[in-house]
């Protein structure tokens, strides 16, 4: 119950697994936590157990572990190697400038690690453009360089979400991690939602913010299809309610749509999206089901394990998922059906580490996609993102 | 013994004079009786009996002043002798001032049975002719009485106590050789006695041996116990034989060299 | 679908340059707009639908996480004899599997103490113990505020003690009992504790105060129990003392060291002496059982031969078995050890019962069989006598308390009726088996089995 205790507690598992490891072979630790959590306290907890070793996390709306999903919970993984390197940098603050945030974490990045393969990044979830950070990564490390991540969730609040560097609990900030090294990776991108009723044209929009579809307001797509649920659309942050009925666009590449989830409506009708709508795209609205949700993380599943063969390797051995709240929302008390589905992919042996996010960075190229595994990598929502590491 | 031990009663009361004297007589002791204080003082200094019981109000010279005559003597005979007066009233004012004057016990005459009068006889011969060989830690009267007459009738010189303060006074004060204790005391209890005799210096645990008679199961692994006693016995489950046997064999092993 | 409207749609923004085809066009549009507005309506229908499908969802969703958790709580507490502890329990599942922020139970009445608290925000229990809406919920006046905002001033105020924005304060009331009340809250702001909530935490409210009562009840018993146990303690060591001086003032008269005695005397005075022996005896026995009911007969176990234990009873009773004049046929002499990891002083006390009951109920120039060996990996001891036998009614209470067989009673022997009761204690805690098998005018045996030592 207590912040501290929880944090320390999840550490000392983590750390108890790798007991017949120095210290010095474990190389990073993944924390994400519920907000429930005083954060501060809960990361003390958890480095009075790991003290130095390079830490990266998150607060999420809801955690996810080998056992399943859990909630109002601190998951700690210790990952030992010695044949990965990760090196951590810190981006800068996106409410001011999301392309400029993104571009200083890879510059960081790039400074701390000379043979960069893939990037990861935690970017704060409320805080801005999620498209820019990327964009601002992919400046300077290359449009194909692979960045795969999520963004920070609090328990389906949206008031406030956290970043953990090493001993600091920072917020409105995007953090990251740059893997070196000798490896096998394996990246599985899907999402399931479906695109229902007639598509419309962004006529007006600015970055993220979405003004007009079809030359009228584009909270009406929702005031038209919620009917009685519109008045409660201003009160309610409009999140809750589109998260599992995003928006989706239809991008190159990709036989999936891209979603983009409305975060906020403004005075106008005005659509604030967790990263950017572009004008004279084509929209629609987008609707999930459990089924099509599972059947999604089986695919990606199917598909990191298909590259780490690709590879050479023949198994998965350490998973991060990035896995939507929208997802979480939609399958309910089959959100467990849903990491069983994956579990069942990768292997009883793969170990899993995860949080519910409020945006997901990977690169999201179709299984046929010319360009192989180093498509450009996307801001989306309601996707389920699988980076493994195999063997 | 040889001799049968004389006492001296100076009591003005005749009936109670006559009682005491035959029953000190029917214990084995040589009696004689005075019943006026001038009187009794010159049978002290003729006489030397080996006890005085003395009442306090008596005609012609009242028990506080034979006190202070007696403080006054160089004879070392009549200066061994122990007394052990009697008083009417038992008030802790009166009992203080004879204490103060030499007396060595007393006996409230309003409450006493003949048995007190023989304890506190007993008590005061023992402790002042030499080591006694038992001292009998027991505050339940009955008992008390029983196991000290068996011990007597085997020859052994006893001595009795009833709460833990005197009992670890006594200890200390006169070293009796064996020493039989019951737990359940008032004030300190036996277990408390054993621990303060364990610090003190002053006690020489070779000199002693040590019995628990206790009617309470349940102390017999306490590590002061098993350190300082040679037995833990249940009064209800043991013969009175075999502890006095037992308690012979404790004497003997005492003046034998006293190691353990 | 999707693909064909896209055409259309890029074809509507075409112009109207060929004057020979509007018509045509014209159609096509009207056609096209008609499908669009179907397409529409068809999708604000499925979109309808499935929202109510995802709200009803996400009420069966609770709902069954309810009655799961509800199960769970039940059969958890079932086993348990804490009160603290079963509340406590109740608690984390309500927090931690369903969505609740926090759980209190304050145990009344007025002024109340915490049962329990679990909550991850900081909760002034002085403070909420004071609030008039919770004592007026002890008194039956039901507290439920599912949207905080809409509340009343003392409501707003458990609120912002709870961190909460919908709560429910209920009566803990079991068979016209009230033992508190129990409050619990969500911090969800956008989440409310609908009407088949409050149903469910009403059921909860009922099954804690239920938990409660019997866990009271269960408390009180055995508190009895240890005031009968403790009172049977103080009187039996209290019933020494009288007992012990009749003992030894006996004895010395008997020995003739207060005098001498003529026969008769000597007779009575033996007489009086064995019959104080008894009050004796059951007196142990009383302790015995007491300190057993206690858990208080302290055990040091060591290996020790078996055949030893039953040479020592035997000679300790040589002087009972000749009185009796029964004869014991016996193999400790001889054969190869039993060893066994026991408390002397306690497995004697076990075995002397044993055999004791033997001697005592065999007539005279009877044969009693006490044979040690060993049973598979077992060691086994065999008392067998050749006494008047117990009936197959009574052997099947032999074990409790205070009982004896009818006919021990008619035969006028001594007995407590204790003697099996703390053998059979004993010997279980020696982890080991007593059975007895008997018939009426031939005979009892009693076994025990007891596990060998380590290594033997």
């Amino acid at each position: 119950m207590d912040a501290f205790s929880a944090g320390q507690e999840a550490a000392r598992q983590a750390m108890g697994g790798l007991k017949d490891k120095t210290p010095a072979d474990i190389k990073l630790i993944l924390v994400f936590s519920s907000v429930v959590f005083d954060q501060n306290k809960m990361l003390s907890g958890v480095r009075s157990i790991t003290e130095n070793i390079p830490l990266l996390g998150c607060s999420s709306a809801g955690e996810i572990t080998t056992a399943g999903p859990s909630k109002k919970s601190v998951v700690v993984m210790a990952i030992a190697t010695d044949s990965v390197t990760f090196n951590l940098a810190m981006g800068g603050n996106i409410k001011e400038d999301a392309l400029a945030a993104g571009r200083t974490l890879a510059e960081g990045l790039k400074a701390v690690s000379s043979d960069g393969k893939l990037a990861i990044m935690l970017p704060d979830g409320l805080a801005g453009n999620g498209a820019d950070i990327v964009r601002g990564l992919q400046q300077v490390l290359g449009e194909n360089f692979p960045i795969v991540g999520g963004a920070a969730g609090d328990d389906f609040l949206f008031k406030e979400t956290y970043e953990y560097y090493n001993d600091q609990v920072l917020t409105g900030v995007v953090i990251g991690a740059m893997l070196g090294g000798e490896m096998k990776i394996g990246i599985g991108v899907r999402h399931g939602w479906q695109p229902i009723g007639p598509p419309r044209k962004v006529t007006k929009s600015k970055g993220a913010v979405l003004y007009e579809l079809d030359g009228k307001p584009a909270v009406q797509v929702y005031e038209e299809y919620f009917g009685k649920k519109a008045e409660e659309l201003k009160s309610e942050p409009l999140a809750r309610l589109a998260i599992t009925y995003p928006l989706g666009l239809r991008i190159a590449h990709s036989d999936e749509y891209l979603i983009r989830d409305p975060i906020t409506v403004g005075e106008s009708g005005e659509l604030t999206c967790a990263a950017e709508v572009p004008e004279g795209a084509e929209i629609n609205l987008m609707m999930g089901s459990r089924e099509n949700a599972i059947d999604a993380a089986r695919q990606a599943a199917e598909r990191c394990l298909e590259e780490i063969k690709e590879q050479g390797g023949n198994q998965v051995t350490t998973a991060i998922v990035f896995n939507c709240i929208a997802r979480s929302k939609v399958l309910g008390r089959d959100a467990q059906k849903e990491i069983d589905a994956i579990k069942k992919v990768l292997g009883e042996s793969a170990q899993l580490v995860g949080f519910y996010t409020y945006g997901e960075q990977a690169p999201i190229g179709a299984k046929n996609c010319s360009c192989g595994r180093s498509c450009k990598s996307e801001f989306c929502n309601e996707t389920v993102v699988i980076l493994g590491f195999g063997e | 013994m040889s001799q049968p031990i004389s006492i001296l009663i100076i009591e003005d009361e005749e009936p109670l004079l006559e009682t005491l004297k035959l029953k000190l007589e029917k214990e084995g002791f040589k009696v004689d009786g005075a019943a006026d204080g001038k009187q009794g003082l010159d049978k002290i200094y003729s006489g030397k009996p080996d006890l005085l019981l003395l009442d306090l109000v008596l005609p012609s010279m009242t028990g506080q002043d034979i006190l202070r005559e007696l403080q006054k003597t160089q004879d070392p005979q009549i200066k061994k002798m122990p007394v052990v007066v009697i008083s009417n009233s038992g008030q802790p004012v009166e009992i203080k001032e004879v204490l103060a004057l030499g007396a060595d016990d007393y006996i409230i005459k309003a409450n006493f049975t003949i048995d007190d009068v023989l304890e506190r006889v007993y008590n005061a011969l023992e402790k002042k002719s030499g080591q006694p060989d038992v001292l009998v830690a027991e505050d339940e009267s009955f008992l008390r009485m029983v196991l000290a007459k068996k011990l007597r009738l085997d020859g052994l010189k006893v001595v009795t106590t009833i709460d833990g303060d005197n009992t670890l006074r006594t200890i200390l004060e006169v070293k009796p050789k064996a020493i039989v204790l019951d737990l359940l005391m008032p004030g300190l209890s036996g277990l408390e006695v054993l621990e303060t005799l364990s610090k003190d210096s002053a006690f020489h645990p070779d000199d002693h041996r040590i019995l628990v008679l206790s009617n309470y199961s349940g102390k017999e692994g306490e590590p002061i116990i098993k350190k300082m006693t040679v037995g833990y016995l249940i009064k209800s489950n043991c013969d009175i034989d075999d502890i006095a046997k037992k308690v012979g064999s404790m004497v003997e092993e005492v003046n034998k060299g006293g190691q353990k | 679908m999707v693909n064909k409207e896209k055409n259309f749609m890029s074809n509507k923004e075409q112009t109207n340059d060929q004057p020979s085809n509007f018509q045509d066009l014209a159609a096509v549009n009207q056609r096209l707009a008609v499908a669009l507005a179907e397409q529409q309506r068809i999708a604000q229908l499925v979109i309808q639908k499935d929202l109510e499908l995802y709200t009803l969802n996400d009420t069966l969703d609770r709902q069954v996480n309810q009655l799961k958790v509800l199960q769970l709580m039940v059969n958890e507490v079932r086993s348990l004899n804490n009160r603290d502890k079963a509340l406590r329990l109740m608690a984390r599942r309500l927090v931690q599997e369903l969505q609740f922020s926090a759980v209190v139970v304050l145990l009344g009445p007025p002024p109340f103490t915490v049962g329990v608290k679990y909550s991850y925000h900081e909760i002034d229990t002085d403070e909420l113990k004071r609030l008039p809406v919770i004592i007026k919920a002890f008194e039956k006046k039901i507290v439920y505020v599912d949207r905080l905002a809409s509340a009343g001033p003392d409501e707003q105020a458990l609120g912002k003690v709870l961190h909460a924005t919908s709560f429910v304060a209920l009566p803990l009331q079991c068979h016209q009992k009230f033992y508190g009340v129990f409050i619990c809250a969500l911090d969800d702001p956008y989440l409310r504790l609908s009407e088949h909530d409050r149903e469910f935490l009403e059921i909860v409210s009922n099954a804690i105060a239920g938990t409660i009562e019997s866990l009271d009840l269960e408390e009180r018993q055995h508190y009895i129990d240890s005031l009968k146990t403790e009172f049977i303690s103080i009187a039996s060591h209290q019933l020494r003392t009288p007992l012990s001086a009749i003992k030894w003032i006996l004895k010395m008269i008997l020995n003739g060291d207060l005098g001498p005695l003529n026969a008769e005397q000597a007779t009575y005075i033996d007489k009086t002496y064995k019959s104080n022996e008894r009050m004796i005896e059951l007196v142990n026995d009383l302790l015995d059982s007491s300190r057993i009911e206690e858990g208080r007969l302290e055990y040091t176990l060591a290996e020790v031969d078996a055949r030893l234990l039953v040479k020592e009873i035997l000679d300790q009773y040589r002087v009972l078995i000749d009185r009796q004049g029964v004869i014991v046929e016996t193999n400790v002499d001889s054969g190869e050890p039993a060893m066994i990891l026991a408390d002397h002083d306690n497995l004697i006390l076990a075995l002397t019962n044993l055999i004791d009951n033997a001697i005592k109920f065999t007539p005279k120039k009877q044969t009693i069989k006490i044979l040690v060996d060993h049973d598979r990996s077992f060691v086994r001891i065999t008392v067998k006598d050749t006494g008047i036998g117990i009936s197959a009614e009574d052997q099947q209470q032999l074990f409790t308390k205070f009982f004896r067989a009818d006919n021990a009673k008619r035969m006028q022997t001594h007995g407590t009726g204790l003697g099996l009761f703390i053998a059979n204690n004993i010997i279980r805690k020696h982890k080991g088996r007593i059975k007895v098998e008997s018939e009426i005018g031939v005979g009892t045996t009693v076994t025990c089995w007891l596990p060998p030592a380590k290594g033997s």
